[in-house]
């Protein structure tokens, strides 16, 4: 049984539909990550879950209370759910201290060493819970948020592009630490974000949100390597796409034959990831009807520290086997090198595929480039 | 450039100064035993409860229902929200002194504390309801979901994150109301309430410039910047600055529902107290006096008379402030802030007072200026420099200093420079702060009263001398004059604050 439920959740703004029957379900103590692009109805989804807004039909149920049935919907105060804002919302009129403190009771015994607690949890020093908010820097105010939040041992945490703010390196950091100190908290999480990177790190359930409807829900995994449609699949990172006859799990394409994650037959789009690709130089350049290996040629190479690119010109059938062929088109791709060994312009190399090639399922989206039977 | 505009400015500070200069020095002169026994006797007694009481009741008042308001057409569903909005506005455009004439003339036995209290609240409450209702505006709604996040429901939020986040509107707003409170001299005058400057005027109408009148001026400054100094104190050094970077959403209004029509039972009240009563009041007294109490030869010539002195006014305010301005934006630091403090300081002191010392200066050092139009055009200037100076500021720091460096590596000198481009770019916010004060100086009355060459009669003067004879039939038509005047303003502000909040 899921912890939270959510079932056909519609909401419209005016005339714009914000969300289009959504559905999603989360395991108790279990990391999902939300993303899509700005304004694909990720935040309100959000906002529904918190309580901010009400739906306009469908149904929210957490832990078996139901939260919202239609317009009719719990009010947040009553929700037990923690959210940190994308700047944190801190309260700017309140010290870090009574920030953390504000969801607990000044009855409440141990408040102070609760505060002081969930400062130590979320890796602040003590030092600050006499500053105000304008004083932190954003990585610490982000911090406090998730101290603030944390107090009530909420149900459920909501994180609406908490990390955004920040520094790239500082915004790795902290993404790491949240994860780390929610997991051991065991509490459920949901983080809304349009970082895809950010999202799969994060994350053991994905969804990929579109135009207010999810597109695929699974784990990191399965959606970067067997997205269910070619917008998937680019969203979450840059693709190569291949015209490929298949036979029995292989794929016959410019590349020579490649195992593929299908077992259909037929003639389709093959899909691969830049990382999947290791490139070689050549000395001598194979004999003509040297069919098994893909060659291409360096046309340009990018140098940017960590991730460089080449782009490479695979070889035509017509200049490897010198007879006519199915892949006579020149095909330029887009290729991850190690900066180590950044071939030059002008190199003739082997490229060698790891790993399957993915066949996105048969369904509306592909029908653009239809799976013909042979 | 730096130090023409730099002594410039001192010279207009010494001169704001010279008010409170003189205040000390009559003290002084008139020796202490003379002094105390002056000051600490029944009837200053007796205006201190007033005055205190006065302020200690319309504040709390003014704030409780400019939040009220200011909720209802900021934050609610409320029917009609912009138009409230402009009506909680436009009592401004009713000058105080007709605001109670219109109060006396409907009920005619009105008088006393309660009196005083409920005109001021209907007379001043805007200036408490601007800034409230523009912080409204701007505050992030992300904090009270935030709090409802944490478990607060929403009157608890109200209370924990909203009111604190008002704070400084609400301070500012209610100095400006008590400074407001302590310079009145119509509104009380005309229904029989004692306060300092009522008190000051009267004094100083029947001794001409006794000490008498000077002990209690000295006693009404020491009020008015024990206010300055509270108000400074609760301020504190806090700034709720808006933390983060991502846009603000948009606030999601509440929703009224059943308690739609209670609700707007306050903003139709309000408005019908504040508006509809000064509105049936001149309209009955118009139609009373019908075509016989538009006698346009005096009328036109007051109306003349005050456009003069509010232009000539405005004109040398504005002046006089360009330094400080240009000052204040190009070369701040802490010499520059004590400059402009003393004029804040002085602007916020009660016209009567200011009118006392530049009668007292002028008597004992240059008579032949007594009662002529420098003097009276001096005291608007030093009354109304912080306004000239707040929208001046505003414009000159619109005008950025690279323009100036880019005109000075034409070949331009510093002061071409200046008159070319700064203060081109900054006309407009010249132009407003000049209609402001020209419309401060409209609706003057105390320092006229006291200060205007003879045979000047503003429109205020005019106005004041025939309610006094009790012929309500013959001021309505100066008082129409004044609020029709007056409104464009309202809408100014009303406009300004709108703005401010990014809308």
């Amino acid at each position: 049984m899921s912890f939270l439920e959510l079932r056909a959740v519609e909401k419209r703004y005016g005339a714009t539909l914000a969300l289009g029957g959504i559905d999603l379900d989360l395991a108790a103590g279990s990391r999902t990550a939300i993303v899509g692009p700005s304004g694909s109805g990720k935040t309100t989804l959000l906002r529904i879950i918190a309580g901010f807004e009400a739906p306009d039909a469908g149904r929210v149920v957490l832990d078996g209370t139901m939260l919202a049935d239609g317009p009719r919907s719990t009010p947040p105060h009553r929700r037990d759910i923690g959210i940190v804002a994308q700047d944190g919302a801190l309260f700017p009129h309140l010290s870090v201290a009574e920030n953390i403190g504000y969801g607990l009771s000044r009855r409440y015994v141990g408040r102070d060493a609760r505060i002081r607690d969930l400062l130590a949890m979320t890796g602040l020093d003590a030092s600050i819970l006499r500053r105000r908010p304008d004083q932190l820097s954003g990585g610490q105010q982000q911090r406090v948020a998730l101290a603030r939040a944390l107090a009530r041992s909420p149900r459920l945490i909501l994180l609406d592009e908490p990390f955004s703010a920040l520094d790239t390196g500082l915004r790795a950091h902290t993404r790491q630490a949240v994860s780390e100190l929610l997991t051991a908290a065991g509490i459920t999480t949901i983080l809304v974000t349009h970082d895809q990177a950010e999202a799969l790190s994060f994350a053991d359930q994905v969804a990929v949100m579109r135009l207010g409807r999810l597109l695929q829900i699974g784990t990191p995994r399965q959606l970067y390597l067997q997205p269910v449609d070619p917008m998937v699949a680019e969203f979450l990172g840059e693709t190569i796409r291949i015209p490929a006859l298949i036979r029995h799990g292989i794929a016959d394409c410019a590349l020579g034959r490649i195992a593929v994650d299908d077992d259909r037959s037929g003639e389709a789009e093959i899909m691969l990831r830049p990382e999947q690709f290791a490139i070689q130089p050549v000395t001598e350049p194979a004999a003509p009807g040297d069919n098994g290996d893909a060659l291409a040629e360096v046309i340009s190479v990018d140098f940017g520290g960590a991730t460089c690119t080449a782009l490479v010109r695979l070889r035509t059938g017509r200049e490897r086997t010198g007879a006519a062929s199915r892949t006579d088109h020149a095909m330029l791709l887009r290729l991850r090198v190690s900066p180590i060994a950044l071939p030059d312009v002008g190199t003739l190399v082997r490229l060698t595929v790891a790993g399957r090639a993915h066949v996105f399922p048969k369904d509306e989206q592909s029908e653009r480039r239809p799976y013909r039977s042979v | 450039m730096n130090s023409w505009a730099g002594v410039a400015a001192a010279l207009v500070s010494v001169a704001s100064l010279l008010p409170l200069a003189f205040i000390m020095g009559v003290t002084i002169q008139t020796g202490w035993a003379t002094a105390t026994a002056m000051i600490f006797r029944p009837r200053v007694g007796e205006l201190l409860a007033n005055t205190v009481l006065l302020v200690l009741l319309t504040v709390p008042i003014c704030i409780v229902l400019a939040v009220a308001l200011a909720w209802l057409t900021e934050r609610t569903d409320l029917p009609g929200a912009r138009i409230w909005a402009w009506f909680a506005v436009t009592p401004l455009a009713v000058p105080a002194f007709v605001q109670s004439y219109a109060w006396v003339s409907l009920v005619p036995n009105i008088h006393g504390l309660e009196a005083g209290v409920l005109i001021s609240v209907l007379a001043y409450f805007p200036f408490l309801y601007l800034p409230v209702a523009a912080t409204m505006r701007r505050l992030d709604p992300a904090l009270e979901e935030a709090a409802a996040a944490l478990g607060d429901p929403p009157t608890t939020i109200f209370r924990r994150v909203m009111l604190p986040q008002l704070r400084l509107a609400l301070l500012g707003g209610s100095l400006l109301v008590g400074l407001h409170l302590l310079a009145e001299y119509g509104l009380f005058a005309m229904i029989r309430f004692d306060t300092f400057t009522t008190a000051i005027v009267e004094q100083f109408q029947s001794t001409f410039n006794g000490p008498a009148a000077n002990m209690l001026a000295g006693v009404l400054v020491v009020f008015c910047l024990g206010l300055i100094g509270i108000e400074a104190g609760l301020r504190g050094r806090a700034r709720y600055a808006r933390v983060g970077s991502g846009a603000a959403i948009q606030p999601r209004p509440v929703r009224l529902g059943w308690a739609t029509l209670p609700c707007l039972m306050l903003p139709v009240a309000v408005s019908a107290l504040a508006l509809g009563v000064p509105a049936l009041t001149l309209g009955r007294w118009l139609a009373a006096g019908g075509l016989d109490v538009w006698r346009l030869d005096a009328i036109g010539r007051s109306l003349g008379q005050t456009l003069v002195l509010a232009i000539g006014g405005a004109l040398l305010a504005t002046l006089s402030a360009i330094p400080m301005a240009w000052i204040a934006i190009r070369r701040p630091g802490p010499i520059q802030r004590l400059l402009e403090g003393c004029n804040y300081v002085v602007g916020s002191l009660p016209g009567v007072v200011i009118a006392l010392a530049l009668v007292t200066v002028t008597v004992r050092v240059a008579l032949p200026l007594y009662q002529t139009l420098i003097t009276i055009l001096v005291a608007y200037a030093l009354m109304f420099l912080p306004r000239a100076l707040v929208s001046l500021r505003a414009s000159i720091s619109q005008a950025p200093v690279e323009l100036e460096q880019a005109a000075a590596s034409l070949g331009r000198s510093p002061a071409s420079a200046f008159w070319s481009v700064t203060l081109r770019l900054a006309a407009p916010g010249a132009a407003a702060s000049m209609a402001l004060v020209s419309l401060g100086i409209f609706n003057e009355l105390p320092a006229a009263q006291m200060l205007a060459p003879n045979g000047t009669r503003t429109l205020a003067m005019a106005f004041w001398a025939l309610s006094g004879e009790l012929d309500y039939a013959s001021a309505a038509p100066y008082a129409l004059i004044m609020v029709v005047v007056s409104l464009p303003l309202t809408w100014l502000l009303h406009v300004q604050s709108r703005r401010s909040a990014g809308r």
